[in-house]
């Protein structure tokens, strides 16, 4: 900062030796304002002097006021006069305290006379001089010294006793008084001098402070400027972004913040979003139940929550929200989260799921075609069979209703006997009495079959499903296993142990999608252990209610799953087997059906040699008036 | 009386047939297997004309069982009834079975190809010779026809018009696609003959998978040196044929039919130097009293060709033997198998001439047309001598 450069006018020594001056010129104006005062005691006490050492005078008789009363007051306001005015015309000013120094010095003098030239008076010269120097101006002094020196000089000659107190001063008395003003000079021009430097050394790290504060000044200014920026910054960042940022009230489940943007994505003004109730009035019915325990969700730090919230428009947007539980500045605690409009996402994945839905509904289409065409066949056949037989039969009967006929009239031959036991015979009568019944009640189950069939495929697609709606899961399931037989019958058995289950609210096409792709997976499993033997796997599947919860257990006798990929069954596209006989969706679209669609959970406990379980856990119900309180 | 044995995993599609086939219970004697072991325990005890199977079943599945039965009673006519019509199903079929049904499989249908199967065993009477056309998983292709499938089906961009464009030249592929498209689960309700509509009917995924991997075409390798007829004469006598029998009718339909039936009809030449290589110089054209035309009708028939096709084959040298009331496919290719062998020339005698059934024609008053037909024949033998 100080430059210690060899040139004399640097910025930093104008800047002193401004400052310096400036601080001068402040003290000297202080210094003036204070010999008004000394002027104007001086001629108070000048005339209190006058009037205590010789108030009048005596010509002959007569007293009349001594001649130093009307000196003390008139010449000493005259000497005081023009200091004091120069003072307060000129403050500060060099003409003005040389002025000061005359009068000061005419003041001793005047003193001097007034006291007959009283030593003690003479002192007053030397505390004059010494007050001058308060100045810090050594110049002061020459016309102080010239005036006291020109004083006793003339006063000396021509007025002795005025100046020394005595008629006949020996000649040197001038010199010894010129002597002691002489001394004081010297020792207080050294001490203005010193005064002077010491005052300029002062200056030195005032500016230098000065300085510093300029450029700490400047620093907070750019400061200050860029925090605005950066505010700015994030500001823009965070509410110009389709990201809507939040903050709610855990507690009231109330928004105590919401972003600006959120109005452009939603439709309702910001006040809207921070009414009471809002967040529960405006979320999908399937998705009510999150809302409350959204801080619970949160409580370890993050969580990531997907609801539908219904737009001012009325339709539905799917947002994301990645949430923080954190305790604001009075300590209470506060989820802040980000709310990312996520409905193209979704809307892909739905399209992704109703996609490997129709996958497996095409691969599952050639078992199911297989499981209607064999009843098909068979019902056909048999259709055939009693249709001919109708036919021989109705013949037959021609015979007979011909014989009853000629039976009434008598003429009953033992050749028409003998046709009709040919023809009976011909046509194996007892087979075809035996058989037809037998051929309506294959072919009646035959059609039960595809009935069965047929129900269960829809049943299993309910491809009109929109909203979650009360299903019986036994049912549903029972259903997913009649379509999918083909892909586990020629490897496994399957057992069913169906508990008794309330109605659970859920998509139940998806739901019945997840069991199949298990099922389907658990067949595939026994496939691969049993191959190249004769010998069939298990599949079991059990249902249970318990608490709130329904619970699905899916358990095959199938190689289990090996250590080292158990974490990775679930991602999408992860698959083991070869190509043709899965796309790796299956878990993953399970998974997300039974997680992030039910809200349940998808575990699994395998044993390799010995197989595999899976458990679906589902929420039985959810009611919207409880999640509101 | 025919024996036809049926095998399936369920009981009611036993019992459905046997009721469906009950009314055949005089000429059929009927056999009922539930599964491959038990199928193979009933042929243990006698031999069957017929075996129909299902595909999918649990142990031996209908794959397996077929197999066995193609190489240990080859004589048995191998005809699948399935439910599962996917193509690996069928790929897997082609080479053991003859026919290809699908459930639901109508009783007429069904009834019409046991009854079929059954009857071709007539036109061939040398159980040996049956054996070992029954054997038959596919004929042999020219070398340069089948390269030529090959390089067609490597490339992506293969059209439909390439590929039947190279078929039409090979009996054998020709005949392969046939069966495909006639079976049940590939082809349109009614049968086909068209070589055209075969491709577009089966696509050419579906041929690129029978070239490339199931192998469902082959190249004969080497002529065999027993060999009278030289291998690509042949070839170029089938397709000849076919040019001229197509020419022989103005409706396309009956034209696109003359040209299959003639390309094929000679197949039997084909299957009897497969089967019977070393009885082959010694008589050409007959073994045990069988002709080559009837050995080409049994191996179509087997593998389930239209009727109008079979019959043709069989006939084409005794036109008066079929059923034909006017001028037919039976007589257009006799005319047309003759005509070419005239314009040809006698080949050095590599071939014996076959003969115009003059009677027949004249039956059918055509006779007169003969001289418009010989030059028919002049024309694509000329045509043929300038493309190659």
């Amino acid at each position: 900062m100080r430059q210690q450069s060899s040139e004399p006018k640097s910025d930093f020594d104008v800047r002193v030796e401004r400052l310096f001056q400036q601080n001068m010129n402040a003290h000297r104006v202080r210094a003036d304002r204070v010999f008004v005062y000394v002027m104007a005691g001086q001629w108070i006490f000048g005339i209190i002097l006058a009037l205590v050492l010789s108030p009048s005078t005596w010509a002959g008789k007569v007293q009349t006021t001594h001649v130093h009363v009307y000196t003390a007051v008139f010449l000493g306001g005259l000497i005081s006069a023009l200091p004091i005015a120069l003072t307060f015309l000129r403050p500060g000013a060099p003409v003005t305290r040389h002025t000061i120094a005359v009068a000061q010095m005419l003041w001793s003098a005047l003193l001097i006379h007034l006291t007959g030239g009283r030593i003690e008076t003479h002192f007053h010269v030397f505390g004059s001089l010494a007050f001058l120097a308060f100045y810090y101006d050594w110049m002061v002094l020459i016309p102080a010294t010239v005036t006291v020196a020109a004083d006793h000089f003339f006063r000396g000659l021509l007025w002795p006793e005025s100046v020394y107190g005595i008629t006949n001063p020996e000649w040197w008395r001038f010199l010894e008084h010129a002597f002691w003003v002489v001394f004081e000079d010297i020792v207080l021009i050294m001490y203005v001098l010193r005064g002077l430097e010491q005052s300029r050394a002062i200056s030195r790290p005032q500016v230098e402070l000065e300085i510093l504060n300029t450029s700490i000044e400047h620093q907070v200014q750019e400061r200050t400027r860029e925090l605005a920026a950066s505010r700015e910054q994030y500001r823009s960042l965070l509410e110009t972004t389709l990201a809507v940022p939040w903050e709610l009230d855990p507690d009231l489940v109330r928004f105590t913040y919401v972003g600006p943007q959120a109005e452009g994505s939603f439709g309702y003004p910001a006040n809207d979003w921070l009414g009471d109730g809002f967040l529960v009035d405006h979320v999908h019915s399937d998705d009510r139940s999150l809302i409350p325990n959204l801080g619970k969700m949160a409580q370890n730090g993050k969580a990531e929550v997907e609801f539908r919230l219904r737009a001012q428009e009325g339709h539905w947007i799917w947002v994301r929200n990645i949430i923080n539980l954190v305790n604001d500045a009075n300590g209470k605690p506060v989820l802040r989260g980000i709310m990312l409009d996520i409905t193209e996402r979704r809307t892909l994945e739905t399209e992704l799921a109703q996609a490997q839905k129709l996958e497996s509904v095409g691969r599952l289409a050639s078992g199911v075609a297989h499981e209607i065409n064999t009843p098909i066949q068979f019902v056909g056949d048999s259709v055939h069979f009693v249709r001919d037989t109708v036919k021989d039969l109705s013949g037959l009967l021609g015979k007979y209703q011909t014989l009853n006929e000629s039976f009434s009239s008598g003429k009953v031959s033992a050749q028409m006997m003998a046709e009709i036991a040919e023809e009976e015979q011909d046509m194996d009568l007892p087979f075809l009495l035996e058989e037809t019944p037998k051929a309506l009640d294959r072919a009646l189950e035959g059609l039960d079959r595809v009935a069965v069939i047929v129900r269960s495929m829809k049943e299993f697609a309910h491809p009109d499903q929109k909203e979650k709606t009360a299903a019986n899961l036994n049912q549903a399931i029972a259903s997913t296993l009649t379509i999918a037989s083909n892909e586990y019958k020629y490897v496994a058995e399957v057992e069913t142990d169906f508990g008794e289950l309330p109605l659970v609210r859920c998509h139940v096409g998806e739901i019945n999608q997840a069991v199949l792709n298990i099922v389907v997976n658990a067949a595939h499993a026994i496939a691969d252990s049993i191959k190249g033997s004769d010998a069939k796997g298990r599949i079991r599947l059990k249902t249970r209610h318990d608490g709130n919860q329904v619970v699905i257990a899916i358990a095959d006798t199938g190689g289990g799953i090996p250590d080292d990929i158990r974490d990775k069954i679930f991602d999408p596209f992860f698959t083991t087997k070869e190509v043709g006989r899965g796309t790796g969706q299956g878990l993953a679209i399970a998974r997300s059906v039974v997680v992030d669609k039910h809200g349940g959970t998808l575990e699994f406990h395998t044993e390799v040699g010995q197989g595999t379980t899976f458990f679906i856990r589902l929420p039985i119900d959810f009611k919207p008036s409880e999640a509101v309180a | 009386m025919k024996r036809v044995l049926f095998v399936d995993d369920e009981q009611n599609i036993l019992d459905g047939l046997r009721n469906l086939l009950w009314k055949y219970r005089r000429k059929l004697d009927m056999a009922f297997a539930r599964g491959g072991e038990a199928a193979l325990e009933q042929l243990a005890e006698g031999p069957f004309d017929v075996i129909v199977s299902d595909m999918r079943m649990p142990g031996m599945d209908g794959a397996t069982l077929l197999q066995k039965v193609k190489q240990e009673y080859p004589d048995t006519v191998r005809i699948v009834l399935s439910g599962h019509a996917e193509r690996e199903t069928i790929f897997r079929a082609l080479p053991v079975s003859h026919q290809f049904l699908s459930k639901p499989c109508g009783a007429e249908k069904l009834c019409n190809v046991i009854e079929q199967a059954c009857r071709l065993r007539e036109l061939v009477s040398d159980e040996s010779l049956r054996k070992a056309v029954g054997g038959i998983e596919k004929l042999p292709s020219l070398q340069t026809t089948y390269h030529e499938l090959m390089h067609a089906m490597a490339q992506p961009d293969a059209s439909a018009q390439t590929v039947a464009g190279i078929v039409q030249k090979d009996p054998a592929m020709c005949a392969k696609l046939m069966q495909l498209v006639n079976s049940a689960c590939f082809g349109p309700m009614k049968s086909v003959t068209r070589i055209d509509q075969a491709v577009d009917y089966l696509g050419l995924e579906l041929i690129r998978n029978l070239a490339l991997t199931v192998n469902a075409f082959a190249s004969l390798e080497q002529t065999p040196s027993s060999s009278v007829v030289s291998f690509e004469a042949q070839q170029q006598h089938s397709f000849l044929t076919a040019k001229v029998a197509s020419r022989l009718f103005p409706d396309p339909q009956k034209a696109q039919d003359a040209f299959t039936a003639g390309l094929l009809h000679d197949v039997g030449n084909m299957a009897l130097e497969l089967c019977v290589p070393e009885r082959f110089p010694v008589c050409p054209d007959q073994v045990g009293g069988t002709t080559h035309a009837e050995v080409g009708a049994y191996l179509l028939g087997l593998w389930g060709l239209p009727y109008p096709i079979v019959e043709t084959v069989a006939y084409h040298h005794y036109p008066a033997g079929a059923a034909e009331t006017t001028f037919d496919l039976p007589s257009a290719i006799n005319v047309a198998d003759a005509l070419v062998d005239q314009a040809m020339g006698n080949n050095a005698g590599q071939r014996e001439n076959s003969e115009i059934d003059m009677e027949r024609l004249t039956a059918l008053n055509v006779a007169s047309r003969i001289p418009e037909w010989s030059a028919i024949a002049a024309e694509e033998v000329e045509l043929w001598g300038r493309r190659n």
